[in-house]
């Protein structure tokens, strides 16, 4: 009879020791566990901060079209009036970190043949059906169109 | 920024309050607090802008795509629709000319991305708790807290999710969530050149003249996840 | 990158490599064994013999099935988040829960078994150290009169009801394949009960091994009665999950709706482990129906090799359920190829060392309990009643 009692008393000692265990590290917080086990592997996080605000401590890297106006006043308003009415980042890439940041855009025909090469199942947004012998092929397309309004006049 | 700090037991309500949620019919979580994506297929020209812009936002590894962009190719064979999919790195470098079947029914582009299901099947398969669903109908992932074991991109219907090789924890798209918090739209919608994407509440004026559109879908609707990414103009043939 | 047929999402990949194929086969193989322990306590007393030996030999499967799962996580120093911050949505951390309830129950089934041989050791054992380890194990107490003995016993059935059933939830571990309705091949009613089969299939074939193997290791006869009781459950167990297995391929193939790249790929990138699993089964089948009939050497040999071709065939089975599923997309419009790296923490070698833990393991805890009782043991304590237990045994 003895035995048994030792043996279930050895099991609960266990159970409590286990439960114990989860509720300490409960109430201790995420900072020691899983932090500081985290930490032994070299694994570093934030800890200790409300799950929806730890998604928020990204930065935006895309600033929007209200960004750039700021400065380029002129090519803002003259896209506005046509159909590259569209956010600057679509090409330039994004804005944050501008300047000192490089807004450069590559200027390619394949560039612009990116939106406006007729391939199937694209839909008509100014294709350019005859892109194979439109305009001078050794030179891009901007010699032409200007990118913020490509339309002449 | 103000970093609530938070204790585990605030932490284990939540979740319990999170599961009530779950388990209760949808007219328990107001539909009006809850943000939708609305995506025009007729629109989309298959630039791939948004998938460079998500790369870039959110520093998604090579190889691996929060948002991708498939081509669909219709036609019809002895009366039998044959269908070609394709998605070329995701459609990041764009699309190039494929040979035109005969017979060509309906080609378009389809973007897909995270559905950030209001019933999410990786939600309930966490572990740890690690993902959630929040308030705002967000489903995000806690990175500090994935313990790794992949089960929830078994779980996943839409392929959404994926293995980061090099912090060792599960990762998706967000919507952008830290910055539809700060007002900005969600990378994606802000690059696209042609309006295909747009992200709102049901109730914006934009999203609830396309929300009226009848040809409307979701994808796989008979597994019951209740997702918000709505598509317009796209055939039975996506899922 | 492995060849890719048809369209698939550009996330997909095999995100569970052979390690977690390791994973649910050591633990149907704990089913399996406990199953036949739990025959042998409630109702065939002819299995007394190798009783000991399968708590000795399940212990290393349970404490090793943990194995896998660990290498394969990505951030393994957050594991205990499980019982941390558990999500009883989550069959995956309700499957903690069972884990423990099997491990313990089977610590103290174990404890309650072998009470009166560590007592022994505890009072003659020579070497000082193992001396304090039996000592420590008898927990204080020396009590090993008929009466105390009688109660372990009850103690026992009682472990061993509970223990069953937690090892059968565990085995229901083909649950958390299960509940993903996004896998065709996940998706079914049949998977969780072939599971089932095939992993008692797989335990039975395991004991027999075991105690052929640890009779020829502690140089005693091997009792014809026990194998051919083993192999008897054996049989059935394996036609079972055989039948339920191949039910659920013809279904598939049958009814050719939108999971037709199941199939498809059961013909092309499974075909070596569908051909074990079906020559394998209908190879031991025949062996297990005929070598009944056998005595001695021969028999022993037939079921060695029955006992290895199941455990092959169960391991074909469990690859197919975990990386079969896995090779078609959830797009539903092609599939992927898979062959495990070699080096690597999720690698063949990996896996290779989880298998073989539990046997290292077993060296150990045969080497503190050895499973059969020595002779030279015998005449110092008096056990009328094991005696007549045996004897009635092998009068039935």
């Amino acid at each position: 009879m003895k035995h048994v009692v030792r043996a279930l008393a050895l099991f609960i000692l266990i159970l409590v020791v286990f439960i114990g265990g989860i509720f300490v590290l409960n109430s201790l917080g995420e900072e020691i566990y899983p932090g500081y086990a985290d930490r032994l592997m070299g694994v570093s996080g934030h800890y200790g901060m409300d799950r929806n605000q730890k998604e928020l401590l990204k930065e935006p890297k895309y600033t929007g079209k209200e960004y750039c106006r700021e400065c380029h006043q002129k090519e803002y308003e003259l896209s506005e009036k046509g159909g590259h009415k569209f956010d600057c980042e679509t090409c330039h890439g994004y804005g944050g970190g501008h300047p000192p940041k490089d807004m450069g855009v590559e200027n390619t025909r394949e560039f612009c043949l990116n939106c406006h090469k007729p391939v199937l199942g694209r839909s008509d947004y100014r294709l350019l059906e005859d892109w194979e012998s439109h305009g001078y092929l050794d030179r891009p397309c901007t010699v032409c169109h200007d990118p913020h309004y490509p339309w002449f006049g | 920024m103000a970093h609530s700090m938070i204790t585990r037991r605030m932490f284990l309500k939540s979740m319990v309050t999170a599961a009530y949620i779950l388990a209760l019919p949808s007219t328990s979580s107001g539909m009006d607090s809850v943000y939708v994506f609305v995506i025009d297929s007729s629109r989309c020209i298959g630039c791939g802008a948004c998938v460079r812009a998500c790369r870039a936002e959110n520093e998604v590894p090579e190889e691996k795509y929060r948002t991708w962009v498939e081509r669909y190719v219709v036609w019809m064979e002895n009366g039998v629709e044959k269908v070609y999919v394709e998605s070329p790195e995701g459609g990041e470098h764009g699309f190039d000319e494929v040979p035109r079947p005969p017979n060509l029914l309906r080609a378009y582009f389809v973007p897909k991305l995270c559905m950030h299901c209001q019933k999410p099947p990786c939600v309930k398969v966490c572990p740890v708790n690690a993902t959630w669903l929040n308030e705002e109908g967000f489903v995000l992932i806690d990175k500090d807290h994935c313990i790794g074991c992949r089960y929830c991109i078994q779980a996943c219907p839409y392929g959404a999710r994926y293995f980061d090789e090099e912090k060792h924890v599960v990762d998706k798209c967000t919507w952008c969530y830290h910055r539809v918090k700060r007002g900005l739209k969600p990378a994606c919608v802000t690059v696209c050149p042609t309006g295909a994407r747009i992200f709102g509440k049901p109730d914006d004026e934009v999203i609830a003249k396309r929300l009226k559109d009848p040809t409307i879908k979701i994808l796989k609707p008979e597994l019951n996840t209740k997702p918000k990414v709505f598509y317009q103009q796209i055939g039975w043939e996506v899922w | 990158m492995h060849a890719i047929e048809g369209y698939v999402y550009p996330n997909h990949e095999v995100f569970w490599g052979v390690l977690i194929v390791v994973y649910p086969y050591l633990v149907s193989i704990i089913t399996g064994m406990v199953t036949i322990y739990a025959i042998s306590e409630f109702w065939r007393k002819d299995l007394k013999d190798a009783e000991k030996l399968i708590l000795v030999a399940t212990l290393p499967f349970v404490l090793s099935a943990l194995l896998p799962l660990l290498l394969d996580l990505g951030q393994p120093q957050r594991a205990f988040e499980i019982y941390v911050t558990p999500n009883f949505s989550s069959v995956m951390a309700v499957f903690g829960i069972v884990y423990l309830t099997e491990l313990f129950t089977l610590l103290g089934e174990m404890w309650f078994s072998f009470r009166r041989d560590i007592v022994i050791y505890a009072k003659n054992e020579g070497n000082s150290i193992k001396r304090l380890v039996y000592r420590l194990l008898t927990l204080g107490v020396y009590d090993i009169s008929e009466k105390s003995l009688k109660l372990d016993h009850r103690i026992i059935k009682v472990l061993t009801f509970i223990e069953l059933i937690a090892a059968w939830c565990l085995s229901y571990v083909s649950f958390l394949f299960g509940v993903v309705k996004s896998n065709p091949w996940w998706n079914t009613t049949i998977l969780p009960v072939s599971f089932v089969f095939g992993g008692l299939a797989a335990g039975s074939a395991l004991v027999i091994l075991v105690y052929i193997i640890a009779c020829k290791i502690y140089r005693r006869e091997a009792r014809e009665k026990v194998v051919d009781t083993i192999a008897y459950y054996l049989f059935f167990f394996l036609l079972a999950a055989f039948g339920l297995e191949m039910i659920n391929t013809i279904l598939y193939a049958y009814k050719e709706d939108v999971a037709w790249a199941v199939i498809k790929i059961t013909a092309s990138e499974l075909v070596i482990p569908q051909m074990i699993v079906v020559i394998g089964s209908m190879e031991a089948l025949l062996f297990l129906r005929f070598g009944r009939n056998l005595r001695g050497t021969a028999k022993q040999a037939i079921y060695t090799i029955v006992a290895i071709s199941v455990l092959i065939v169960v391991f074909a089975m469990r690859w197919n359920m975990v990386i079969g599923a896995q090779l078609v997309d959830y797009s539903l419009r092609g599939f992927i190829g898979y062959s495990p790296p070699l080096f690597g923490k999720e690698g063949l070698l990996a896996a290779i060392g989880v298998l073989l833990a539990p046997f290292a393991i077993m060296a150990i805890v045969a080497y503190f309990l050895p499973p059969f009782p020595e002779r030279k043991m015998a005449p110092s304590v008096t056990q009328p009643e094991k005696h007549i237990s045996v004897d009635l045994a092998e009068r039935v």
